[in-house]
């Protein structure tokens, strides 16, 4: 029972990241982007913060999903973020992916018609 | 805290992730500060609103591996010494030995003895599983016997339990592919929560 606990946990976590990577993903499709800004965009749709950006652009670009340039602003540089074919696909996936949790989305509140599980 | 401050005190954080790391993670958070005081925060809101240096550098070292954690701790603690502190440290080791080295080395048996047992557990689920089959193999041999003798129901009835004892076994032995699995994963589970024990306690 405690295994099961755990895992439920863990999993959880991992679905978090996984979901934010292809958040992440799709932001840039829309065109290229820096950490601010796409925090700020994304924060209206899902908690995010610059600290849990972090590890999900390292990730992202250590699978070459996304490339990393700098530009010059205000006498600083500041880092974009450039989608890959490779994050492309990613998105692609990640929809196909998720058509079936969807269904099974759409068949279990379908049962909570009552609303016993609010 | 300024932006100065905030920066000094997470690269002496992470001091002993790899350079390029430190680096990265610095710019990055710069970046992050210099954008927000230009989106109209001020320095000391725009510092806050990332979290403490000391959250940030224990989600990092969370991500890194066993033995950089390690050479942290080992690091933190030389950092700390002195020289007086040391010798005591050293004496007491020495007239102490009696008492420490018992339990040390039964510490490091427990764990030992936690790994084997493991280690066994995962061995007799294989060793039952492959056992079946390996008897199913003998009677369905044996029943050729029956049939050569004028028992010819024994010999029936031995291939029969053989190829049952066949299927039983490919079904134990699925089942034991899996609990291995789940071990396995059981055990990073638990590596992942020490691991997360030994960051906390080094910044509390």
């Amino acid at each position: 029972m405690r295994y099961i606990v755990f895992a439920g946990g863990h999993m959880d976590i991992q679905l978090k990241r996984g979901l934010l990577e292809v958040c992440v993903l799709a932001e840039l499709v829309k065109g290229d982007s820096y950490g601010y800004q796409i925090v700020k965009d994304l924060s209206e749709i899902v908690e995010i913060s610059e600290s849990t950006l972090y590890p999900i652009l390292k990730r992202l670009e250590a699978n070459e999903c996304l490339r990393v340039f700098s530009v010059e602003h205000n006498g600083r540089l500041r880092r974009y973020y450039r989608i890959t074919e490779a994050g492309r696909k990613r998105i692609k996936e990640f929809l196909s992916e998720w058509e079936e949790v969807t269904n099974v989305y759409t068949f279990i509140s379908g049962i909570n018609k009552g609303g016993e599980f609010r | 805290m300024t932006k100065k401050e905030f920066l000094d005190k997470l690269r002496l954080e992470i001091r002993n992730l790899p350079y390029d790391e430190v680096e990265k993670t610095i710019t990055y958070y710069e970046e992050m500060i210099s954008d927000r005081m230009e989106d109209g925060a001020t320095e000391t809101e725009a510092v806050a609103s990332l979290g403490t240096p000391e959250a940030i550098a224990r989600d990092l070292q969370a991500n890194q591996p066993f033995s950089t954690i390690i050479k942290r701790k080992v690091e933190d603690y030389k950092s700390k010494r002195n020289p007086e502190s040391t010798a005591l440290i050293v004496v007491l080791l020495v007239v102490l030995f009696p008492v420490w080295f018992p339990v040390m080395m039964s510490a490091l048996g427990v764990i030992a003895s936690f790994f084997a047992t493991i280690g066994a557990i995962i061995i007799a689920l294989w060793a039952v599983s492959v056992a079946i089959g390996i008897g199913g193999i003998a009677l369905i041999i044996t029943s050729s016997f029956g049939f050569a003798s004028a028992y010819i129901q024994t010999g029936f009835f031995s291939i029969g339990i053989g190829i049952a004892l066949i299927g039983l076994s490919i079904i134990a032995i699925i089942g034991a592919l899996y609990a291995t699995k789940g071990i396995i994963k059981l055990l990073e589970l638990l590596i992942h929560e020490i691991k997360k024990l030994f960051v906390r306690r080094s910044n509390a």
